[in-house]
C-alpha cells in the first residue's frame, strides 16, 4: 500500500513533468519565484562562475559517491559481524548513496550525450 | 548551565541576553562577511545572521525539555545559511561543497544518535535539504538556462524525496497526503485565498521585471500551472513540511519546530538578494507550517504555495496593471483570506496550545448542543 501510494504520487509528478516539457515555455519564464530553483539560476554571477563550479562539483560528487559505495561494501554484514554503529550509519546513508549514485549516472549520461553531440 | 541561567535570570531575560549577544555577533560578522562575500552581500548576510539569531533566541521563550534538539537544528540552520550565502556569492563552488559535505555529515550524525532515534531521523531528513542543492550539479550549465531546466531540477529533487520515502518506508499518509483534521472545503478555501494574497504580496516585495509575452499565452499559462502547482509546490512542501517539520514536531515544541523550518525555508530564498523576500518567505513558512500542524495535511500548504507562485507569475506577465483594479483585487483577496482565517479558527482542533477561553467557549457550545438534542 505504501509503495502503491508512492507510485501514484510519482505518476502524477511524472505526468506533470512531461506536460511541462511538451509545453516548453519561453526561457524568460523559467526561474521565477521558486525556492530551490532561485539561488543558482537567479544569481547574477551565474554566467561567470557557474560553469567551473559545476565542473569541479561533479568531480567531488563522483569521488564522494565512490567513497560511500566502498564504505557500504566494507560494512556489508555478509562479510562478517559489523559494529552496530556501522550498521546504523549504513542504514542512514543508504537513501543518500542512492541519490548520489543517481546523480553520478546523470553526470555520466550528460557527458556521453555531449561527446556524441546530442 | 542553561538550567542555572534559567533559574537565576528567568526565561525572558535569558532570551533577551541571547538576542543582544546575537546582535553583537551579527554586527561583528558584517565586516568579515562583507569583505569575503563582496558584491554587497555583507548587509544581506548580517540581516540573515540576525534573523537566525532572533529566531533561536525567541525559541527559549517556549518550554523546552531538552536543549540538544534545538542545538542540532541551530547547527543545521547555520550550515544552511553559510551554504546559501556562498551559493549567492562568487564562491559558488564552496557552496556546493558545503551542500555535499552536509548531505553526508548530518545523516552520519543521525546514525550516531542511536539513543535518540527521533532526533536522528530529523537530522537524516535535513540531509535532503542540502542534497536538493546538489540537483544542479549533473546538468550542463547551458541546460539550466532553458525552460526545461527548472522542471528537470524539480524532478530530481522530487525523486530524492521519493527515494528517501521508499528506503525509510515512510507512509505518505503520515507525510501529509490525507484529508487530515479539518474539512476539505476549509482547507481548499484557505489555500486558495491566502495563497492569492501571498502572491500579490510577493509581487510587491520582489517587483519582478515584466515577463515578455512570447508565444501562445494559453500554452504559457498551462506551463506555469504545471510547473508551479505540481512540480514546485509538491517538491518544496514534501521536503520542508512533510519530511522536516513533521518529525521536528516530535522533538521540539510545535511553535519552535515551525519557526526553525520557516527560517530554513526563508534562508533558501537568499538567492533573490532581497532581505524583504527572506522575511516574507519566513512568514509564509510560519503560515504553511501552522496549517500543516493544525490540519495534519499537506493539502492547504501545497495549494497555498502553488497558488501564491501562480498569482505572482500572473501579475508579472500582465503588460500593464491598472492601479485601481489591482487594489480592488487585493481588497477582495484580503477579505477572502480573513474569511479563511475565521473558518480555520472555527474548525481548529483543540490541543494543549489552545487558550483556556477558547476551550471554555467550545465546551459551552457542545453543552448547548447536547441540551438541544435532549
Amino acid at each position: 500500500m505504501k509503495r502503491r501510494s508512492l507510485a501514484y504520487l510519482s505518476a502524477i509528478f511524472g505526468a506533470s513533468y512531461l506536460l511541462a516539457l511538451m509545453l516548453e515555455a519561453p526561457g524568460g519564464m523559467a526561474g521565477l519565484s521558486t525556492v530551490l530553483g532561485t539561488t543558482v539560476l537567479g544569481t547574477t554571477v551565474l554566467g561567470v562562475q557557474l560553469v567551473p563550479a559545476i565542473a569541479s562539483s561533479q568531480l567531488y560528487l563522483s569521488l564522494t559517491c565512490i567513497a560511500l559505495l566502498v564504505f557500504l561494501e566494507l560494512s556489508d554484514p555478509t562479510y562478517g559481524p559489523t559494529r552496530s554503529i556501522a550498521t546504523a550509519i549504513r542504514e542512514n546513508w543508504l537513501p543518500f548513496v542512492a541519490v548520489l549514485v543517481a546523480l553520478f549516472f546523470m553526470i555520466v549520461g550528460f557527458k556521453i550525450a555531449s561527446i556524441i553531440g546530442i | 548551565m542553561r538550567s542555572v541561567t534559567h533559574l537565576v535570570l528567568g526565561r525572558t531575560t535569558e532570551s533577551a541576553f541571547v538576542a543582544v549577544g546575537s546582535i553583537i555577533v551579527g554586527c561583528a560578522g558584517w565586516f568579515v562577511l562583507s569583505t569575503f562575500l563582496g558584491q554587497g552581500l555583507g548587509a544581506l548576510a548580517s540581516f540573515s545572521v540576525l534573523l537566525v539569531s532572533v529566531t533561536f533566541a525567541t525559541s527559549f521563550l517556549f518550554p523546552i525539555d531538552r536543549a540538544h534538539p534545538l542545538l542540532a537544528m541551530a547547527t543545521v540552520t547555520i550550515t544552511l545559511l553559510t551554504q546559501e550565502l556562498l551559493l549567492s556569492s562568487e564562491h559558488l563552488l564552496y557552496g556546493f561543497l558545503i551542500a555535499l559535505a552536509a548531505t553526508i555529515l548530518f545523516p552520519l550524525l543521525g546514525g550516531l544518535m542511536q539513543k535518540d532515534k527521533p532526533l536522528g531521523y530529523v537530522l537524516q531528513a535535513t540531509g535532503l535539504l542540502f542534497a536538493s542543492r546538489l540537483a544542479y550539479v549533473p546538468f550542463p550549465a547551458k541546460f539550466l538556462n532553458i525552460s526545461i531546466g527548472l522542471p528537470s531540477l524539480y524532478l530530481v529533487i522530487f525523486m530524492m524525496c521519493i527515494v528517501f520515502l521508499f528506503v525509510k518506508k515512510v507512509d505518505v499518509k503520515t507525510l501529509g497526503f490525507q484529508i487530515g483534521k479539518m474539512p476539505l472545503a476549509t482547507q481548499l478555501f484557505a489555500g486558495l485565498s491566502i495563497g492569492t494574497l501571498s502572491g500579490i504580496a510577493e509581487y510587491f516585495i520582489l517587483k519582478p521585471p515584466a515577463i515578455p509575452s512570447i508565444g501562445d499565452p494559453l500554452r504559457n499559462a498551462a506551463y506555469v500551472l504545471f510547473l508551479m502547482m505540481v512540480l514546485v509546490s509538491f517538491s518544496e512542501e514534501i521536503l520542508f513540511r512533510g519530511l522536516i517539520l513533521g518529525p521536528s514536531i516530535q522533538i521540539l515544541p510545535p511553535w519552535v519546530a515551525i519557526q526553525v523550518t520557516s527560517i530554513q525555508f526563508g534562508l533558501m530564498h537568499l538567492g533573490w538578494r532581497n532581505p524583504a523576500e527572506v522575511l516574507f518567505a519566513y512568514g509564509m513558512g510560519m503560515i504553511m507550517g501552522f496549517m500543516f500542524w493544525k490540519t495534519q495535511s499537506l493539502i492547504a500548504p501545497i495549494l497555498l504555495h502553488g497558488v501564491g507562485n501562480v498569482a505572482m507569475f500572473f501579475l508579472a506577465s500582465l503588460p500593464s496593471i491598472e492601479t485601481h483594479l489591482l487594489y480592488l483585487f487585493t481588497g477582495i483577496t484580503a477579505a477572502s483570506a480573513l474569511a479563511a482565517v475565521y473558518l480555520l479558527k472555527r474548525h481548529m482542533p483543540l490541543d494543549a496550545w489552545s487558550s483556556s477561553i477558547e476551550i471554555r467557549r467550545r465546551l459551552t457550545r457542545i453543552k448547548k448542543r447536547l441540551e438541544e438534542t435532549k
